[in-house]
């Protein structure tokens, strides 16, 4: 489904060049887990911001399907990115001044899918909560309402960079669950950037990067995540 | 400190945009208030200069004769410290003149009888002595028609041609606003001018010796005007104060008002600029709540980052204030500038009076208070407070939401617009009287020029439409002349509002078409009162008046059948048919004629003077292309003040949100799509102030109006929806060009720090 191959990313020039991304090549296919492993400075959000359509390419090729999109226009990748992308960020990133229920339907809006927002912050466990705002929500009601604007766009590819960082660990493991249903209930590729290794277990796919390159690919058979839910 | 000192530095540099508000608002509030107090402050001292070294009279009577015994009558009521009498007629001058020249001049001469109140000031040429053959004349008059020392005046007195020579040119105090006839609006030292001459020479020049027929008076009393009445019985014409001499009180009243105009406007702009501190020094803490703990960490105490964001207050507030003072001479002069065409005087100076020091020291206060205010509600805390990141006061549910059927159907933006603004009230109360500030001034300096002009228009072309009005003293001329008849006489009504008025009896005719407050013409049966004397005097239709007519023994008494909404001639009108009737005698002055009898009547030798309507007109066209600066210069100061209340606001609203639009980029929306958010706070802002501004324009206008007012002439505003529409458009055309500005800050979106630490 997506393919990025040979690709590189460079900042700066010449003598001030700095290589993020070295000869990177992977796919990542349809209803995925696949979980990027590396330590600060490996270039994995730098991936991710390329799997996300918010940055391009140095050199290389991605494609998503049949489509090229390294060569995209600002306003394609913006389609692109609306259209085939969903994120959840570390920090949550909610509207402050939106609800739950409404920072759902804000992205919801974006897509063509009639699944009104309230179905999506259900799915996290959340209708209760739709009226509240960020402020009055903990660190993992908010982690579970931005995936719920973020499956609210029906998105076929799921960018999720460091969801659990700024979270406890019972609460990191709950949306980790979640995400995971993602991927295999609505058939979404789903890549997790995380310095945790012991998520690593969960994935259907590892990539280790480190300096820039991929170290390794493993295809893994995940572990079921035991939370309360399950 | 030093380091802190680096900071302010360093921060004042990285977001000079947003101080950059507060800086232009402290300067406006310093240049107009200053540069405005710097005219009034001048005027008031060159005036008091020229009164205190020439004098002035408190009261002016004005008689078909003054006695021996009438003077010394007066003389004696209480109160009375000083008399002098003169003798005061009108003359037209042929000076420079073509013999078949349509152009009049007229000029009203005065020969002392003793020892004057008020001297004259000699700005060129001999001192006043009593040699005949010799005039004075005035000096705005002398120039305006290139008239020099030692030249031949030729003037026309009843019939008769007089050589006079130019012994000097002065100013006088009681001829500060000079306009020569009450027909004129404003002063046309082109046509009219004034002049004094010895007693030998009036007596040379009329072939006779003849009563003083006005009595200046120096010294009151609070029964002054009816005392000298009874004393003069029907020889008494008028009487006029220091407040009603319109020669005068146009001159001291002027103080007052450019005095009000300082107070009204720097009002705006110091209140804008205490909300323009307020909402930056508050989006400066919010930006900066991790620096805050780790100053207080460090040990810094609240007390010591109060005092460093207050000195944000401090150095942008003097800044602010130093730009205005050094800009405020210009302004002063532009505006005296515009004042020398309308009034005399020997010497015009700018003078600064502590109140402009006043308010610097409340400007820079109001900065410093206001930084201070913000830094001390925002930096109350613990370190941990803001390490965690301070989001106390943010989002809740609004009542509005309450209104399901209103807020339902909204869009998501839009409610995150709502309660954005509601959570940040300074912000959008800024904004909105920005935004109503901007409609109010622009109204007033559109509105200013345009109620003039209406005033002038309805005048001159509803109330009124003679060609010319001949004045003449010929009763034989008048009866074989076809035109409208019109006596005027000085009169005094009981009620009143202190002042004696002018009564005008009209005979039938076509020229004269005012009609009252019920939309009606003059009718026979009863007195007509116009709207501003009948307002001051607090006198309503169908209420009974008392009308003392000046050469009249007796008083008359008449029902106010309606009141005229007349802007000129404050007093009262009366058909000939309802004049007769009651027991007056109809002795008309003024002819009414049209474009046909004026040319027919041109040159007859019973004519004493006439005035166009076109003249009347374009003087009055003149008075307001002349402050034509003045209101172009308050609607740059209303767009100026517009642009950058909502650049400010738009750019403290866009900083806010700027994680919010990248996190929206990143989820898809389009450029196009984020705009339209950018654009919700401004136009919804621009809306409240702009709906608030319309009728507050409105307001403001009449306010500023009314400050034109006197007794004789009543400035109504004239708002008209052309004026709102070209004011609305410039308000909106600011504001959308101000969004579209932040909103090209999208262009610079990093949709990467989207994914980054809160940071």
């Amino acid at each position: 489904m997506i393919e990025l191959k040979h690709i590189n990313k460079f900042y700066g020039e010449n003598n001030r060049k700095i290589i993020a991304l070295n000869d990177v090549s992977l796919t990542i296919n349809k209803g995925e887990f696949t979980i990027i492993l590396g330590p600060s400075g490996s270039g994995k959000s730098t991936l991710l911001n390329l799997l996300g359509g918010m940055d391009r390419p140095s050199q290389g090729e991605f494609r998503m399907g049949e489509k090229e999109i390294s060569h995209l226009s600002d306003e394609q990748l913006s389609d692109y990115r609306r259209d085939v992308v969903g994120f959840v960020f570390q920090f949550y990133n909610l509207i402050p001044s939106l609800a739950a229920l409404e920072n759902v339907g804000i992205a919801q809006q974006l897509s063509t899918n009639n699944e009104p927002a309230s179905h999506y912050l259900e799915s996290v466990g959340l209708s209760h909560r739709k009226n509240n705002f960020p402020n009055q929500l903990s660190g993992g009601e908010m982690q579970r309402v931005s995936i719920a604007r973020a499956l609210a766009k029906a998105p076929k590819l799921l960018l999720c960079d460091e969801p659990t960082g700024a979270l406890d660990s019972h609460t990191g493991k709950k949306i980790l669950f979640l995400l995971k249903k993602a991927a295999v209930n609505v058939d979404t590729a789903v890549v997790m950037v995380t310095h945790n290794a012991e998520f690593a277990q969960y994935a259907d796919k590892i990539i280790h990067l480190h300096d820039g390159k991929i170290k390794s690919i493993e295809q893994n058979k995940p572990l079921k995540v035991k939370t309360k839910e399950s | 400190m030093k380091f802190l000192s680096i900071k302010l530095v360093r921060d004042l540099k990285r977001n000079w945009t947003q101080f950059f508000s507060v800086f232009l608002m402290a300067f406006l509030s310093v240049l107009v208030f200053v540069g405005l107090q710097g005219v009034w402050g001048g005027l008031e001292k060159s005036l008091d200069n020229f009164i205190d070294a020439n004098g002035l009279a408190d009261a002016w009577v004005y008689g078909t004769g003054f006695t021996e015994n009438d003077i010394q009558s007066i003389q004696a009521l209480d109160g009375i410290e000083k008399t002098f009498s003169q003798y005061e007629f009108t003359v037209s001058d042929l000076t420079n003149q073509a013999p078949s020249s349509s152009s009049e001049r007229t000029l009203t001469l005065s020969a002392p009888l003793g020892k004057p109140i008020a001297e004259p000031y000699f700005v060129q040429g001999t001192t006043f002595h009593e040699s005949p053959g010799f005039v004075w004349i005035n000096h705005d008059y002398a120039q305006a028609n290139d008239l020099t020392l030692n030249q031949s005046l030729r003037i026309m007195v009843d019939g008769r041609e007089i050589e006079l020579t130019i012994a000097g040119m002065i100013l006088t105090t009681d001829k500060l606003f000079f306009t020569g006839t009450q027909e004129y609006i404003a002063p046309d030292p082109k046509r009219y001018g004034y002049g004094i001459l010895s007693e030998a020479t009036l007596e040379m020049m009329l072939e006779t010796s003849v009563l003083p027929n006005v009595v200046e008076v120096s010294g009151t009393n609070s029964r002054l005007r009816t005392e000298i009445e009874s004393i003069m019985g029907e020889r008494h014409i008028a009487y006029y104060d220091q407040a009603t001499l319109t020669e005068v009180s146009e001159a001291l009243g002027r103080v007052t008002q450019i005095r009000n105009l300082s107070f009204m406007f720097s009002f705006l702009f110091i209140l804008l600029a205490i909300l323009a501190m307020y909402t930056t020094i508050k989006r400066l803490i919010d930006t900066q709540t991790k620096e805050i703990a780790v100053l207080q960490a460090l040990g810094f105490s609240n007390r010591t980052i109060g005092f460093h964001f207050t000195s944000f207050g401090l150095i942008i507030g003097s800044f602010g204030i130093a730009a205005g003072l050094a800009a405020a001479p210009l302004l002063s002069h532009f505006v005296l500038e515009t004042q020398k065409n309308i009034l005399s005087l020997p010497h015009w100076t700018v003078s600064y009076n502590s109140l402009s020091l006043i308010v610097c020291l409340l400007v820079l206060i109001i900065c410093m208070a206001s930084a201070y205010f913000a830094s001390d509600q925002a930096c109350t805390g613990l370190p941990a407070d803001f390490l965690r990141g301070n989001t106390k006061g943010k989002s809740a549910h609004l009542l509005l939401e309450k209104l399901s059927f209103f807020w339902n159907p909204l869009s998501y933006e839009a409610k995150w617009g709502f309660r954005d603004a509601a959570s940040n009230k300074m912000r959008v109360l800024m904004g909105i009287i920005g935004v109503a500030g901007g409609m109010m001034l622009i109204t007033a300096g559109l509105g200013m020029p345009q109620s003039i002009n209406h005033l002038v228009n309805k005048a001159y072309t509803e109330d009124f439409t003679y060609h010319q009005r001949i004045n003449t003293s010929d009763s034989a001329f008048l009866e074989e002349s076809f035109g409208q008849e019109v006596q005027i006489l000085p009169t005094r009504f009981a009620p009143d509002d202190g002042y004696n008025r002018l009564l005008m009896i009209i005979d039938q005719g076509d020229f004269v078409h005012m009609k009252t407050t019920d939309n009606e013409l003059i009718t026979p049966g009863g007195i007509y009162l116009t709207e501003g004397f009948a307002n001051r005097a607090g006198i309503q239709k169908g209420d009974q008046i008392e009308v003392f007519p000046a050469f009249h023994e007796s008083s008359f008494r008449f029902e106010v059948s309606g009141i005229i909404t007349s802007e000129t001639n404050q007093g009262a009108y009366l058909l000939k048919k309802t004049w007769l009737e009651a027991g007056g005698t109809f002795l008309p002055q003024t002819l009414l004629v049209d474009e046909e009898t004026a040319e027919a009547l041109s040159g007859n030798p019973a004519i004493t003077s006439t005035i166009a309507r076109q003249d009347q007109m374009d003087n009055a066209y003149e008075f307001v292309d002349s402050l034509g600066g003045i209101f172009t210069m308050i609607i740059a100061f209303a767009v100026l003040l517009v642009i950058v209340v909502l650049y400010n606001l738009g750019t403290l609203n866009f900083v806010e949100r700027t994680r919010d639009y990248t996190t929206l980029s990143v989820l898809g929306f389009r450029k196009k799509e984020l705009r339209r958010i950018t654009m919700i706070e401004n136009a919804a802002t621009t809306m409240v102030g702009w709906l608030i501004g319309i009728p507050a324009g409105s307001w403001f206008l009449s306010q500023y109006v009314s400050t034109f007012s006197t007794i004789t002439i009543e400035y109504t505003a004239h708002f008209t929806w052309i004026n709102v529409a070209i004011a609305s458009m410039i308000v909106w055309l600011s504001s959308l060009s101000t969004t579209f500005l932040v909103s090209q800050r999208l262009k610079k979106l990093d949709l990467v720090s989207a994914l980054k630490n809160v940071d």
